[in-house]
């Protein structure tokens, strides 16, 4: 900073307001810098439920880790799978909310990069991170409905460092 | 000279924004099948009739008839297969299994239906379009004299296990 204002001594005042435009912009922005983004890769799938009152938690690896009241009834499950990319190597935060859909309630999320809120994760050196999801599922039967495919809504928030 | 510096200026940085977006709220949907729950219903009860009391065993088909008999210890009465009905999520596979709680000397084996292959274990068997699986039902008794009592309406206990495939 100093060596641009003695180089600003005698010169046109414009030229003394424009070099430290430059530098601000140089400064402030990551002019090219990239916006945090979310792909699903793998979507988060329970397999089937009874309707019945309890929980069930389905694992990083495809795995049930939980069902104490005996409601999970099968089918294929899968852990969620998503790309969050960005700028290379940068930190940021990852947090998950859950909803209720219609006595279907999703919480206590986990991830692969630990468990939500995530204060400071990292992009890899070509701004990438694969990150694995589970979370309980809960079912309220006297609201929950049979059917197939029921979508369970849920948001993920990430925020650079 | 200082307007057109100010001009610049102002250019520079509406061509290069020099915030990103630095959040994110992404809306996701996991999803899941509710199935209803499974319930067995006996609408005929499996009944071998009258046996003597003495060693041997009866074998009751799913239509009402004692198939077998070899040592002559069926005694007439009314015979017939056990009806059920399985309800539960339509046009879902189900597995299911039978389990005789045998006792008094008179012990149920070898069970037999008129679904699936048959003979139990069944797997992946269907529930219909509507939510009902009709299943009839035989099985094997055998008496062991030394240690069954005689006596009307004895009760040959058994459980019926049905999980979705």
């Amino acid at each position: 900073m100093n060596w641009t204002v003695r180089q600003a001594v005698g010169q046109p005042p414009g030229r003394a307001f424009a070099l430290p435009a430059l530098l601000l912009l140089t400064l402030a922005g990551p002019a090219g810098g990239a916006d945090l983004a979310i792909l699903e890769t793998v979507q988060m799938d329970f397999g089937a439920v009874l309707d019945r009152n309890g929980a069930l938690t389905l694992g990083l690896s495809d795995n049930l880790v939980a069902d104490p009241a005996g409601i999970h009834a099968g089918g294929v499950l899968t852990s969620g799978r998503f790309l969050i990319t960005g700028d290379p190597f940068a930190a940021f935060s990852l947090d998950i909310t859950g909803s209720d859909n219609d006595g279907l309630s999703l919480g206590d999320f986990d991830t692969s990069v630990g468990q939500p809120p995530v204060l400071n994760a990292a992009l890899n050196g070509i701004g990438q991170l694969s990150v694995r999801f589970g979370a309980a599922l809960t079912v309220q039967a006297s609201r929950a409905d049979p059917g197939l495919d029921h979508l369970l809504a849920y948001t993920i928030t990430i925020n650079y460092n | 000279m200082r307007k057109l510096t100010f001009l610049s200026l102002a250019a520079l940085v509406v061509a290069f924004p020099v915030s990103q977006a630095l959040a994110l709220d992404s809306p996701q949907d996991a999803k899941v099948d509710v199935f209803i729950a499974l319930s067995v219903v006996e609408t005929v009860e499996m009944d071998f009739g009258a046996v003597i009391d003495a060693d041997g065993t009866i074998t009751l088909d799913t239509n009402d008839v004692i198939a077998a008999d070899p040592a002559n210890i069926h005694q007439g009465g009314t015979v017939a297969s056990g009806v059920y009905t399985i309800s539960g999520q339509p046009s879902q596979a189900v597995d299911v299994a039978i389990t005789p709680a045998n006792a008094n000397g008179l012990l149920l084996a070898n069970f037999t239906t008129d679904v699936g292959g048959g003979t139990f274990p069944l797997a992946g068997v269907m529930i219909d379009g509507v939510g009902d699986l009709a299943m009839a039902l035989g099985a094997d008794l055998t008496v062991q004299s030394g240690v069954a009592a005689p006596g009307a309406n004895q009760s040959l206990n058994f459980t019926v296990t049905v999980t979705y495939n």
